[in-house]
C-alpha cells in the first residue's frame, strides 16, 4: 500500500502537474465566468490537445478545468445576473441582489468558500467511500430514478418565480419545450417540424445563453438606457460588504454541508448532473431556513447553498467512473475519453490494473481544490473591475460573447438561431414574472422524468405497481406526495394569517 | 466563326479539364474536415482521432475533427450529406445511419444517393451480456430460463432501432420466446441498469464494458458480431450457435456524393494505412478496439445488403415503419 502510494505520489506531485491543475482551473473559471462562454467548451477545446499529453497531466487538467467552470459561472451569474454556466442559474438568484446591495465582493467570496469546502468533501468521499457509493448509485433504476426525479421536479419547480402559479407556468413551458426532438423510446420525432437540427432537440448549452444571459442584457439595457453610460452598481460603504465574516461562514456551515452531501448523491447517480444539484441545494436552504422570505432578495445562504451543491457533483461524479466504468455527469463522460486515449480503460480492473495512476489522480484533485481557494481570486477582481465598466460599453461585448459561445460549442449556426429566439423569449419571461431559471430546471429534469417512467413500465410490462413495490421508488413517490401537502398546507396557513390581519 | 467559337469552347473544355485534372491531381492541397457523428471522449471519436493522425503521412495534409453528435448519428451523417463534395470535407458514420434508421423516420439525405462509402474502418464488437453473480453461466441456460418463464427477462438495448435492440430481438423470435425490451439512451446508462440489476440482460458494444468483463462483474454469453472476441475467449459466436445472421456494424468513412473519385482513392488509400498502422492498433488494443479495413465498393454493397434485410424485418419485430 505505502509502495502504491509511493508511486503514485512521485507519478502525480510533479511541477508539469500541478501546472496542469492550475492552468485547467484557470481556463475553466476564465471561460465558465465570462457570460457566453463555458466550460463544456474548454473542456471539448481541450480534449483533441491532451491526447498527446501524459495521461495524469491531461486528466488533471481536464478536471481542474471542469471545477473551475463549475465555479467560474457563479462570478457572472452574481456579478451581472447573466450565470455563465447552466449550474450557476441558481446562484444568480441570490447573488445578483447582493450585487445590486453593492455586497458583491461578499457573495463571490462566499461563492468561492462553499464551492472549495463542498470540492473537499466530494473528493474525500471519492477516495474514501466510493465503492459502497457506487453500490448505492446502482440501486437506483428507472422506477428509483423516476420517483427521485418527480420528487426534484416538485421541489424545484417554480423556483425564482414572483408567484406559485407563474413559477408553474414558467415549469409547464419547461417541461414542453423539452419534449421536441427525437422521441426517447420510439425515436420517433416529436414536434421537429421537419428539422435534422430539431431532431437531436434543442440544444441546452444555446437556450441556456439565450433564456440567462442574452435576456437580461436585453433587459438592462432598457432599464439602464437613460443611464447607460453610468456604472452598474457601486460598492457598498458599508463595513465588511466586501468580505465573508467567520460568522456568516459559520452560519453558512450546516447548510454548505447539506449541499455537499446533496450534489454528491446528484453526482453519483449517473445522469443526475449538477445543475439538479444547484437547484435542490438552494431549494433546501430556502425551505429548510427560519427567514425563506429572505430569499431571492440577497440571502447570502442562497449563495452559499447551490455553489456547495454543484460543486459537490465533480468528484462525486467521478465515482461511478472509475468504480464501475460509467460516467456520473456529462463532464465525467468527456473525461472518461481522456482516460481511454491513454488506455486506461475506467471500470473496475482501473484500480487494480493502475493503482498508481488512480492514487496520484486522487492527490491531484485534492491539491486542485487547495488551488481553487487562490486562482480564482485575481478573475473576481478582474470581475468587479469589468461591471464597473459603463454598460453602454459592456453589454454589446457580451452579446457577441453570447454568439460566440452558442456556435462555439458545436459549430452549428442553428444553436446560435435558438440562443436568439430564447433570448427574446427570456425578456418576456422576465417582464411577465416569469422565471427563466425554473424553465431551465424543467427542461432538464422533465425528460428525465418521461425516460424513466417509461422505462420502469417496460420493465413492469406496464404495471405502475413497480413504483410501490420497490422501497427506494416508494420512499422517493411518499416524499413527493408529502412535499405537495407540505407546501399546500403552508401557502394555506400563510393566507390565513393574512386574513387575521 | 462558327469554327472559331468551337475550336474556343473546345479548348475552354479542355484547359477545365485540365484544370480539373490538375486539381484533383495534388488533392488535398488543405486540411480535410471529418465530421465525427458521436461525441468526444466516445468509442467512435477515439477511434477516428487516432486513426486520423495515422491517415496524416499517406494525406500530406491534416485532418481536422468536428464532433456533430446526436439522432443517433444522423446529424452528424446529414452534415457530410449536405457539404459540397470536393474532397475537403468528410465523415464518420455509423451502420444504422444509412441501413436501418432512414426506414424508421424521415432524414434529410437520401443514405445512397447523397453519401459515398470511402471505405469501413473498424468492426464494432457486440454481445450479449449478463451480470456477473447471475445464475445464468451460458447462453444455453438463460435461453432455457426465459422459456421456462416466458415474458420475465428484460434486455436492454442503446435505444430502439440501433442493432443492439434489433438483434436481439430476432434473437427471441426465431427462438420462439419473449424477451421484454428496454430502451436506453446510450450503453453507459444500460449497462448501469445491467449491473444494479434492474435489467436481466444487455447488449452492448464490449468494449466500452471491457474493464467489467474483465473484473467479471459482467459474464458475456454470446458473441453476437461475427468473430470470436479475443476479450471473451472461449465464448460462443451467433454462427456457431447455428444463428444465419449475426450483428454487422461498422465504422466507416463517408464522403458528400459528387466526390472526385482522385479524392476518394486517395482518402481510401490513407484509412488503408491508419487501420494497418501498428500504433493504432496498439492504441486501439488497449481499449479492445479493432479496426479493419474493407473497401468503400465492398460496404457500400454489404449495406444496401442489410438494409433491405433489415427493411423486411423492422415491422415484425415491431418497430414502427416510416410511411
Amino acid at each position: 500500500m505505502l509502495e502504491t502510494l509511493g508511486a503514485a505520489a512521485s507519478q502525480a506531485l510533479t511541477i508539469a502537474n500541478f501546472f496542469g491543475a492550475a492552468l485547467g482551473i484557470f481556463l475553466g473559471s476564465l471561460l465558465g465566468a465570462i457570460p457566453g462562454l463555458n466550460g463544456t467548451m474548454a473542456i471539448a477545446l481541450l480534449i483533441p490537445v491532451t491526447y498527446t499529453w501524459s495521461p495524469l497531466f491531461a486528466i488533471a487538467m481536464l478536471i481542474g478545468c471542469w471545477k473551475g467552470s463549475v465555479y467560474g459561472g457563479s462570478i457572472s451569474a452574481i456579478l451581472l445576473n447573466a450565470p455563465g454556466t447552466p449550474e450557476a442559474a441558481a446562484t444568480a438568484l441570490d447573488g445578483y441582489p447582493l450585487t445590486r446591495q453593492g455586497k458583491a465582493g461578499k457573495a463571490l467570496k462566499m461563492a468561492l468558500y462553499a464551492s472549495v469546502i463542498a470540492a473537499i468533501f466530494s473528493d474525500s468521499l471519492l477516495m474514501v467511500a466510493a465503492p459502497p457509493i457506487a453500490a448505492l448509485a446502482l440501486m437506483f433504476g428507472p422506477a428509483e430514478l423516476a420517483m427521485l426525479i418527480l420528487f426534484a421536479l416538485v421541489v424545484v419547480a417554480g423556483t425564482g418565480a414572483k408567484s406559485q402559479i407563474k413559477g408553474l407556468i414558467s415549469t409547464a413551458m419547461g417541461v414542453l419545450l423539452a419534449t421536441v426532438g427525437l422521441d426517447p423510446i420510439t425515436t420517433q420525432q416529436r414536434f421537429t417540424f421537419g428539422s435534422i437540427d430539431l431532431d437531436a432537440g434543442i440544444g441546452l448549452l444555446a437556450m441556456l445563453i439565450g433564456l440567462l444571459v442574452m435576456s437580461e442584457v436585453l433587459i438592462q439595457m432598457e432599464e439602464g438606457w437613460k443611464e447607460a453610460h453610468t456604472e452598474v452598481v457601486a460598492q457598498s460603504k458599508e463595513p465588511g460588504a466586501n468580505r465573508v465574516s467567520w460568522k456568516e461562514l459559520k452560519g453558512s456551515l450546516s447548510i454548505i454541508f447539506r449541499s455537499s452531501l446533496l450534489g454528491s448523491f446528484c453526482g453519483a447517480l449517473p445522469g443526475v448532473g449538477s445543475i439538479t444539484a444547484a437547484f435542490m441545494g438552494y431549494d433546501q436552504a430556502r425551505r429548510l431556513s427560519k427567514h425563506p422570505e429572505r430569499f431571492g432578495k440577497g440571502e447570502i445562504k442562497g449563495v452559499a447553498a447551490p455553489e456547495a451543491a454543484n460543486n459537490a457533483v465533480c468528484g462525486a461524479g467521478l465515482i461511478p467512473l472509475v468504480t464501475l466504468g460509467i460516467p456520473g455527469a456529462l463532464s465525467a463522460a468527456v473525461i472518461m475519453g481522456a482516460f481511454m486515449i491513454h488506455g486506461l480503460a475506467p471500470g473496475p480492473m482501473l484500480m487494480m490494473e493502475h493503482p498508481e495512476t488512480i492514487y496520484g489522480l486522487f492527490m491531484l484533485l485534492i491539491l486542485s481544490d487547495f488551488f481553487m481557494l487562490i486562482i480564482p481570486l485575481p478573475l473576481m477582481k478582474l470581475g468587479q473591475w469589468v461591471v464597473s465598466v459603463p454598460r453602454a460599453y459592456l453589454f454589446p461585448v457580451i452579446l457577441v460573447l453570447c454568439v460566440i459561445g452558442a456556435y462555439g460549442t458545436h459549430q452549428n449556426l442553428f444553436d446560435v438561431k435558438v440562443m436568439v429566439f430564447f433570448g427574446v423569449l427570456g425578456y418576456f419571461l422576465k417582464k411577465w414574472g416569469l422565471s427563466p431559471a425554473a424553465l431551465l430546471i424543467a427542461f432538464i429534469l422533465g425528460p428525465m422524468a418521461e425516460v424513466y417512467l417509461r422505462q420502469a413500465l417496460k420493465i413492469s410490462g406496464g404495471d405502475p405497481a413497480i413504483f410501490v413495490t420497490k422501497p427506494l421508488a416508494l420512499l422517493f413517490l411518499v416524499l413527493t406526495v408529502a412535499m405537495i401537502v407540505w407546501t399546500g398546507w403552508r401557502h394555506h396557513r400563510g393566507k390565513g394569517s393574512l386574513d387575521h390581519h | 466563326m462558327r469554327t472559331k467559337v468551337l475550336a474556343l469552347m473546345l479548348a475552354l473544355a479542355l484547359v477545365a479539364g485540365l484544370a480539373g485534372g490538375a486539381l484533383a491531381a495534388d488533392y488535398p492541397k488543405k486540411p480535410v474536415k471529418l465530421i465525427v457523428n458521436f461525441s468526444a471522449g466516445g468509442t467512435t471519436d477515439t477511434a477516428a482521432r487516432l486513426m486520423s493522425t495515422a491517415a496524416v503521412p499517406v494525406l500530406q495534409q491534416a485532418l481536422v475533427i468536428m464532433n456533430k453528435p446526436g439522432a443517433g448519428g444522423t446529424l452528424g451523417v446529414s452534415h457530410v450529406a449536405r457539404a459540397k463534395g470536393n474532397g475537403y470535407t468528410i465523415g464518420t458514420c455509423n451502420m444504422p445511419a444509412i441501413a436501418i434508421i432512414p426506414q424508421i423516420r424521415k432524414v434529410p439525405y437520401k443514405p445512397f444517393k447523397d453519401l459515398v462509402q470511402v471505405c469501413a474502418v473498424m468492426p464494432y464488437e457486440y454481445a450479449i451480456m449478463v451480470r456477473g453473480d447471475s445464475p445464468w453461466k451460458t447462453w444455453e441456460e438463460l435461453v432455457a430460463y426465459i422459456k421456462k418463464n416466458p415474458g420475465k427477462v428484460t434486455y436492454g438495448s442503446v435505444g430502439t432501432g440501433t442493432t443492439n435492440h434489433l438483434v436481439t430481438a430476432r434473437i427471441g423470435k426465431e427462438l420462439g420466446f419473449n424477451w421484454k425490451h428496454v430502451p436506453f439512451q446510450g450503453g453507459v446508462k444500460a449497462t448501469a441498469a445491467l449491473l444494479g440489476g434492474h435489467v436481466d440482460v444487455i447488449n452492448n458494444t464490449t468494449a466500452s464494458v471491457a474493464s467489467s468483463i474483465k473484473a467479471g462483474k459482467i459474464r458475456v454469453l454470446l458473441v453476437t458480431s461475427e468473430y470470436p472476441l479475443k476479450l471473451a475467449p472461449g465464448v460462443p459466436t451467433m454462427k456457431q450457435k447455428g444463428f444465419k445472421f449475426s450483428q454487422i456494424s461498422y465504422m466507416s468513412i463517408v464522403a458528400p456524393a459528387g466526390t472526385p473519385q482522385v479524392a476518394l482513392d486517395k482518402l481510401e488509400a490513407a484509412f488503408k494505412a491508419a487501420t494497418a498502422d501498428k500504433g493504432v492498433l496498439k492504441s486501439c488494443g488497449k481499449l479492445d478496439l479493432h479496426p479493419k479495413f474493407m473497401p468503400g465498393k465492398e460496404y457500400q454493397a454489404l449495406l444496401k445488403k442489410l438494409s433491405a434485410e433489415w427493411g423486411a424485418l423492422l415491422p415484425e419485430l415491431g418497430v414502427k415503419v416510416k410511411k
